[in-house]
């Protein structure tokens, strides 16, 4: 415990506002020690006492979707610049230069799921803050990390090579390949004397020259000591460590101050020069003996004291000194990063405005390349085979951009899921709440992008950016003076059921001077270009006042949107048509009813899963309403819950309604209105959300022993025992329910996604999908350098991107989930045109039919084998073909006439996990059938058959899900008193199946 | 990422009747000319044929319109007692008109010479019209309850209806059948009647039909669709269609009239009807869903209403002797399409190739310049459009603030944009030094835009906004220039009406509110 302490104390200042990332990479490790501290408040709570055998310990499982924080290394280029190496957190991440596709992970990082605290693995433990190719094997990394470990890696074999424990912090590295042995370090000293307030003060720092030979004794160990460490001298923290082209200088920058030594007399230690303000980063010419600077007021400062006479006409050592330098000023705020490029003709600059400066050092002029999108964290130069040179901008929202050198425009960006770049840009909190949905027509997340008026759409399965959504369209830019520019933000989303529409209220705070802007607006999804489009604008939904809820009826057909606001009232938004004048329809969005209740200010909104009750909490009471009347079903107040925060309804059917308030959790029976159960949590509860099918509800409290960990309680709608409780080693501010369900569990589990408060998006619950992405653990790349680097004539003629995909199918491989409404969409629109205008149907079969089929193939599957089955697929589609229109229906119905008898299924399903998707059938996805080939038909249809059940299994009463699903769908669509007999009937049968 | 210009928010704007694509059309209809004659006009018609002159009764005399000039070209006035319904024969060539002392004469258009006289009604006439389909016959409705068609060159009557009870002011050959007269009288019924029987087929309102088509006003007007088998008659301010096919059944009852409707006209391919009344209107109907599309106010009540057959001309007689003429700028377009003049006007036209520049390989001019064809293997440079940006955009992308605020107030751009610039210098930050360091010239617009928009709805809030912050800046300055001075006068008289307003708004809820409730409590 107190040796994390001391490293964050020393690593607090380098590592200037971002802190959060050794926060999450740290708490798993730490969590062993801490878990006993964790019970024991626990355990004083009465209520929770007889849950600590259910695994209060057990941490829920885990994994991170995103990077969660921008790396502030520059990339390291591989020698031929296919590659380059990008550090994130304690993993370094080696990307392919030519389409930003991950390929492999150094030391895979232990923040990335819960899976990996077990796997203790060989990679650093905490940050790495340095990464360089060897001096003398260019196949070798070097990198450096908090937790005091030098560690050589052998890239291509993916194999680590040496660990060199130095016991220090390691704040930088540099080598040179006049020192085939040594490289040198700056490492983070711990005060002596702790000032009182915590050793944010204490950032002193010791420049090292470490050998990289192990000490004898420790030759034979997995951790080795170095055998010779030089002291070079001490400075503040460093924000710069680079030794000069011709090795003969050390230059380190800390604080005001640039120190110089002489690489061939180190021991007479570093000379200082000072310059006026804070600096931030270094680089060096790469042919001339002068190195430039940037600082925090977006200086950049050329320093030519690299000279012997300069040095030794001061006596004393270690006295600050004047040189002489040349300032080049355009950045309003600091440099983050500088790089000179290879002939060393430009200096390239970049910062918080989003600009990148060129500068040319000949004549001082400057070129830009404007709006890179977020703040330039890093730059990188480097040189492709072909001899091109270009630059790699890493941004503060965790995208790579490439500039071309010769026409200085943005020619390729990679991106992940892009983060909030004014969040990892520091300096602004994270905000209480973020927009967080699931849209299931292209099966992707909207999350907020790097700007918080923007949204992206991460499809998790494919691990790409589908797209990305101004809400409210800006230019990006940055702040004038100190005070920070108030963005629009979007606050929330909602997606209508049937992915149709989506609601976004985007908010710009306001201001003593200018009033508050709000907006509701409503998006429809074109499904032919992939693409929301803007319908309706509302501006101000609630007047000046902030609106709490935005949500949508469960309605498929004409879904209505309920919003709650601060001035009170509820409203009702419909859809109406318009016809225009040459008879087109147009949809748009108004006001249907406003109606508040009481004086009471409404909280939140939830429908009823038939959406034929609306459910309003207003403080301390919960109000049922007809939506089509908005007429008061019942109030519901109970002197257990004093304010209502939120009411959600638990199952299909309805019965059951869980009122949440800032500490109490009571379970409401509708049909006979009695609280089911109360239970009082000792924890605040932060969020809860309720199973999509199941009768049970999770609640996430925030620990109060831990400030980035939460626990969360499952319960069922019948006891108010947790059905288990887990833990989680950060807190959420969102969430939303992933559908992915194995379709043969029989309990069902919680799929859920979530953004945590340090900006990472998770995905965690009781079962998680596995994810595919071949390169989230070490790999060996050295047979894909060969694929890489071997121009064949074919490359040159179509591009070399033509090539690529090619050689990462038979690396990662490839789901055949990939294969998507989404993908079709492509397709369907090939064949909309009138007939005649159509190529002839035997040019178009090929590439066509290579659309709908995705060939999956067995890890197995041998050249010829595979040729064969792709002969066969093409067969069975051809047959398809002559019947225009097949829809999936008609072999479903074929189907549902055949009784299928349990095993007969479970083998099914079994199979069916095996060889294919583990992607969720959502029911949805069902009716659509969009998938004409045979292949997917099939698989489609077993699903089906788990869906309906025959009544017969009714009957044996062991099966609680096709029960329940033949229930709900007796359960009529309105009315509260047919509701109660039918759900009566339900419990009965559970019962029953219980029995 | 590029540049994103400023996006001009679109705000909703209550679509109102004026705007509908119908009403546009009607609102052509421009510049009313108002002629005075000396007593009621009773009866406009326009003549079928070009260049569709118009025939105007009044007292004494049928004056004939030229619709170029709008000028009187004849005057008859041959008549020696109040003239009834001057109606000019399809070609053009003959006019017939009636008079209270039941004398119908037949007169050359442009000599004006009589050349038949019918007489044999004791009692006024008020309609002669000549039969559409059958040159030769004419239709008289008289007082004295009798109808009579004529044959114009024997100068005898050729039938005679003695069925209505009373009065008999309206009537028409049917358009369809020459056979068939509609005719509606005072006696409330309106009749159909077959000259080839001889006889009334047809009843149709009366005090003793059926309740649907009970009529107990008199009929002053009835009209036939081109087709034949939908009749319209108007009594006091109802308006019933009767379907002829179905035996005469009331199929609707229109009332959109505060008054007695007096007049039906149909425009030229019957799709839309007008209606004049008393009330001083002039409605036209869209004749399939029978919906008021337009409505035309007039100074006095009307007695007749026309439009011309090629919809260039709306005539209107008035009660107080006034003739409105409204006439439209047909479109260039138009008149070419006619698809009836094409026909009609001979083959041997056509084959001069002067006026069928539609058929066939008439060479259309493409307004597109023509590009010269180059060789196959030739390769075109596409010369690519660059999107052009505003002014104030580009200043906005130099972070020129003050001159994007400027350039966005000039005179020609709508308050929607220069709102939007707004909008973006705050969202930047930069409204502050936006307004900073202005004189009074430079201040001078902002401070009109402001009070100019400070009231309306969509920008409100952003102008109070601004205006807040400008007289934060420039109070210290107040009273150094009477320009500004009387400008920021100005904006707060605005405001202070506009709150003035709110208030009344408040209380007019209030008292809603108040009311509601109680009705609420009624029913509950």
């Amino acid at each position: 415990m107190a040796a994390t302490k001391a490293k964050n104390s020393a690593t607090g200042r380098t590592r200037q506002p971002n802190t959060s990332p050794a926060k999450v990479s740290r708490t798993p490790k730490s969590r062993k020690g801490k878990a006993k501290e964790d019970i024991g408040p626990a355990k004083n709570a009465e209520a929770w006492k007889n849950t600590v055998e259910l695994g209060e310990d057990v941490t829920w499982s885990w994994t991170s979707l995103s990077d969660s924080w921008a790396s502030r290394h520059a990339p390291v280029f591989t020698k031929d610049g296919s590659y380059f190496f990008s550090v994130v957190g304690s993993s370094v991440k080696i990307y392919s230069s030519v389409n930003g596709q991950v390929v492999s992970t150094l030391s895979a990082s232990p923040s990335g799921s819960s899976a990996c605290k077990y796997s203790g693995g060989d990679g650093h433990t905490d940050v790495i803050t340095s990464a360089i190719l060897s001096p003398n094997n260019p196949y070798q990394l070097i990198t450096a990390s908090l937790d005091g470990c030098i560690k050589v890696w052998d890239f291509l074999e993916a194999d680590l090579l040496q660990t060199i424990d130095l016991g220090q912090p390691i704040l930088h590295l540099c080598a040179h390949g006049n020192f085939q042995e040594f490289v040198f370090v700056a490492v983070a000293r711990p005060g002596k004397k702790k000032k009182a307030d915590g050793g944010s003060k204490d950032d002193n720092a010791a420049v090292l020259r470490v050998s990289l030979k192990p000490r004898p004794a420790t030759a034979g160990d997995s951790r080795q000591k170095s055998s010779e460490i030089t002291a070079v001298g001490k400075t503040r923290s460093t924000c710069g460590l680079a030794l000069s082209p011709s090795g003969q200088w050390l230059v380190a920058v800390a604080g005001h101050k640039a120190y110089v030594a002489q690489t061939s007399s180190l021991k007479s230690g570093f000379t200082k020069f000072v310059s006026p303000e804070a600096l931030t980063c270094l680089a060096f010419h790469p042919s001339e003996e002068y190195f430039a600077t940037g600082d925090v007021r977006g200086n950049i400062r050329l320093w030519y004291c690299l000279n012997e006479d300069i040095i030794r006409s001061q006596s004393a050592v270690g006295v600050e000194k004047k040189a002489q330098t040349t300032t080049l000023h355009w950045h309003a705020h600091a440099v983050s990063s500088l790089a000179f490029t290879l002939n060393g003709a430009y200096l390239l600059s970049g910062g918080e405005e989003s600009v990148l400066v060129i500068w040319q050092l000949h004549t001082g002029k400057k070129e830009f390349v404007p709006r890179v999108s977020s703040p330039i964290f890093t730059i990188a130069v480097y040189r492709t085979k072909e001899h091109e040179e270009g630059y790699l901008l890493g941004l503060a929202d965790a995208s790579f951009v490439v500039i071309d050198a010769g026409s200085l425009k943005i020619t390729k960006s990679f991106s992940r899921i892009k983060l909030d770049s004014s969040l990892s840009s520091g300096g602004q909190l994270p905000p209480a709440s973020a927009p967080l949905a699931y849209h299931n027509q292209s099966a992707s997340l909207m999350l907020p992008s790097s700007h918080p008026s923007s949204l992206q759409a991460y499809s998790p399965s494919q691990h790409q950016i589908l797209l990305e959504l101004e809400v409210s369209p800006s230019n990006r830019v940055s702040r004038r003076d100190e005070k920070r520019i108030e963005p629009s933000r979007v606050l929330s989303i909602a997606i209508a059921r049937t992915g149709v529409w989506m609601a976004t209220l985007d908010n710009r705070d306001g201001d003593d001077t200018f009033h508050r802007e709000i907006y509701l607006k409503l998006w429809h999804w074109n499904a032919r270009t992939a693409a929301w489009s803007l319908n309706t604008r509302i501006d101000r939904p609630h007047g000046e006042a902030m609106v709490n809820t935005v949500v949508f009826s469960p309605d498929t057909s004409r879904p209505l949107l309920v919003t709650a606001g601060d001035d009170g009232k509820v409203k009702v938004w419909d859809t109406r048509t318009n016809t225009g004048k040459n008879g087109e329809r147009e949809e748009f969005w108004v006001a249907r009813s406003s109606f508040h209740y009481r004086s009471e200010l409404p909280k939140h909104a939830s429908w009823s899963p038939d959406g034929s009750l609306l459910v309003i909490s207003f403080g301390a009471y919960v109000v049922l309403y007809d939506p089509t009347t908005c007429l008061v079903h019942c109030v519901l107040s109970s002197s257990h819950c004093k304010s209502a925060s939120s009411a959600h309804f638990l199952g299909t059917e309805g019965r059951y309604l869980a009122v949440v308030g800032t500490y109490d959790v009571l379970i409401w029976n509708l049909i006979t209105r009695t609280v089911q159960w109360h239970r009082r949590c000792p924890a605040a509860i932060s969020t809860v959300i309720p199973h999509s099918i199941d009768e049970t509800l999770a609640v996430f409290h925030n620990s109060s022993g831990q400030e980035d960990a939460s626990s969360v309680g499952v319960y069922h709608a019948t006891s108010r025992t947790p059905v288990k409780v887990r833990s989680l080693p950060f807190r959420l501010l969102s969430i939303t329910s992933y559908p992915s369900h194995p379709s043969s569990s029989r309990n069902l589990p919680f799929t859920l996604v979530g953004i945590t408060t340090a900006w990472n998006v998770v995905m965690l619950g009781d079962y998680l999908p596995p994810r595919e992405e071949g390169a989230t653990d070490a790999q060996a790349i050295a047979g894909r350098i060969e694929v890489g680097t071997r121009r064949t004539l074919f490359q040159d003629i179509f591009g070399k991107s033509a090539f690529t995909d090619h050689s990462n199918k038979q690396s990662q491989p490839l789901s055949s989930d990939q294969s998507y409404t989404w993908n079709n969409n492509l397709k369907t629109g090939m064949l909309e045109g009138p007939s005649h205008l159509l190529p002839p149907i035997e040019t178009m079969f090929d590439s066509l039919m290579a659309g709908y089929l995705q060939p999956r193939l067995p890890p197995h599957t041998e050249e010829d084998e595979q040729d064969d089955s792709r002969d066969d697929m093409e067969e069975d589609v051809d047959v398809n073909m002559n019947l225009p229109g097949t829809m999936t229906p008609v072999i479903l119905g074929s189907r549902a006439d055949r009784v299928v008898s349990y095993q007969e299924m479970d083998m099914f399903v079994e199979l069916f996990k095996q060889h294919a998707v583990t992607r969720r059938n959502s029911s949805l996805g069902l009716i659509n059938g969009h998938k004409i080939n045979g292949s997917h038909v099939h698989s489609n249809g077993h699903v089906a058959s788990v869906n309906l059940p025959e009544p017969r299994h009714r009957v044996n009463g062991h099966q609680p899900t096709p029960v329940k699903s033949s229930i709900q769908a007796t359960v009529p669509a309105n009315g509260v008193v047919e509701e109660v007999s039918t759900s009566a009937t339900a419990g009965k049968k559970r019962k029953k199946s219980l029995a | 990422m590029d540049y994103q210009p400023v996006v001009v928010k679109r705000a909703h704007r209550p679509a109102t009747a004026k705007h509908s694509a119908e009403s546009r059309y009607w609102r052509q209809f421009k510049h009313p000319v108002f002629i005075k004659e000396y007593a009621p006009v009773t009866s406009v018609h326009f003549s079928p044929s070009k260049p569709h002159r118009y025939a105007v009764t009044a007292a004494t005399r049928v004056q004939i319109y030229a619709p170029r000039t709008q000028k009187v070209t004849k005057t008859i006035s041959r008549f020696k007692d109040i003239a009834r319904s001057g109606c000019i024969r399809n070609d053009g060539k003959l006019v017939v008109a009636g008079d209270d002392t039941g004398l119908i004469q037949v007169f050359d258009i442009n000599s004006r010479a009589i050349l038949r006289t019918l007489d044999s009604h004791k009692q006024p006439v008020h309609v002669t019209r000549f039969s559409t389909l059958n040159h030769t016959q004419v239709l008289s409705c008289s007082d004295d309850s009798t109808v009579k068609v004529w044959d114009v060159p024997s100068q005898s009557a050729i039938t005679t209806f003695h069925d209505h009870t009373d009065y008999v002011r309206s009537g028409q050959v049917s358009t369809s059948n020459p056979h068939l007269v509609l005719t509606g009288s005072y006696d409330t019924t309106v009749r159909l009647f077959d000259m080839r029987s001889g006889e009334c087929e047809m009843i149709m309102g009366g005090p003793d039909a059926s309740a649907g088509s009970r009529n107990t006003s008199p009929v002053e007007q009835v009209l036939m669709f081109p087709s034949g088998t939908v009749a319209l008659s108007t009594a006091g301010p109802i308006m019933r269609m009767w379907d002829l096919v179905a035996g005469g059944r009331c199929t609707k009852a229109l009332s959109n009239h505060q008054k007695t409707v007096t007049s039906l006209a149909f425009n030229g391919d019957a799709s839309r009807l007008l209606s004049g009344g008393l009330d001083h209107m002039v409605k036209v109907y869209d004749v399939s869903t029978y919906k008021v599309v337009h409505t035309m106010r007039y100074p006095a009540p009307v007695l007749c209403v026309a439009i011309s057959p090629d919809e260039t001309h709306i005539a209107a007689g008035m009660s107080d002797g006034t003739l409105s003429v409204r006439r439209r700028q047909p479109k260039a377009s138009e008149s070419v399409s006619d698809p009836l003049v094409v026909l009609q006007s001979g083959t041997f036209e056509s084959f001069l190739g002067g006026s069928l520049p539609a058929i066939g390989e008439g060479r259309v001019k493409s307004k597109t310049k023509s590009k010269p064809a180059g060789d196959v293997d030739e390769m075109r440079v596409e010369s690519r459009r660059k999107k052009r940006l505003r002014e104030y955009d580009r200043l906005l992308k130099g972070f020129k603030y003050s001159a994007a605020l400027d350039s966005a107030l000039r005179k020609n751009v709508p308050p929607t944009t220069a709102f939007a610039l707004i909008q973006e210098l705050i969202h930047r930050d930069g409204l502050r030094t936006a307004l900073s360091g202005r004189d009074d010239v430079l201040l001078e617009p902002v401070l009109r835009l402001l009070s100019k928009n400070v009231n309306d709805p969509r920008f409100g809030e952003m102008a109070c906004d601004v205006a807040s912050l400008v007289i934060e800046m420039y109070s210290a300055v107040l009273g150094q220039s009477p320009l500004i001075d009387s400008l920021f006068l100005r904006l707060r008289k605005k405001v202070a009406q506009e709150l003035q307003f709110q208030k009344e708004l408040l209380k007019t809820k209030g008292a809603l509110d108040m009311i509601l409730a109680s009705a609420a409590l009624m029913t509950v």
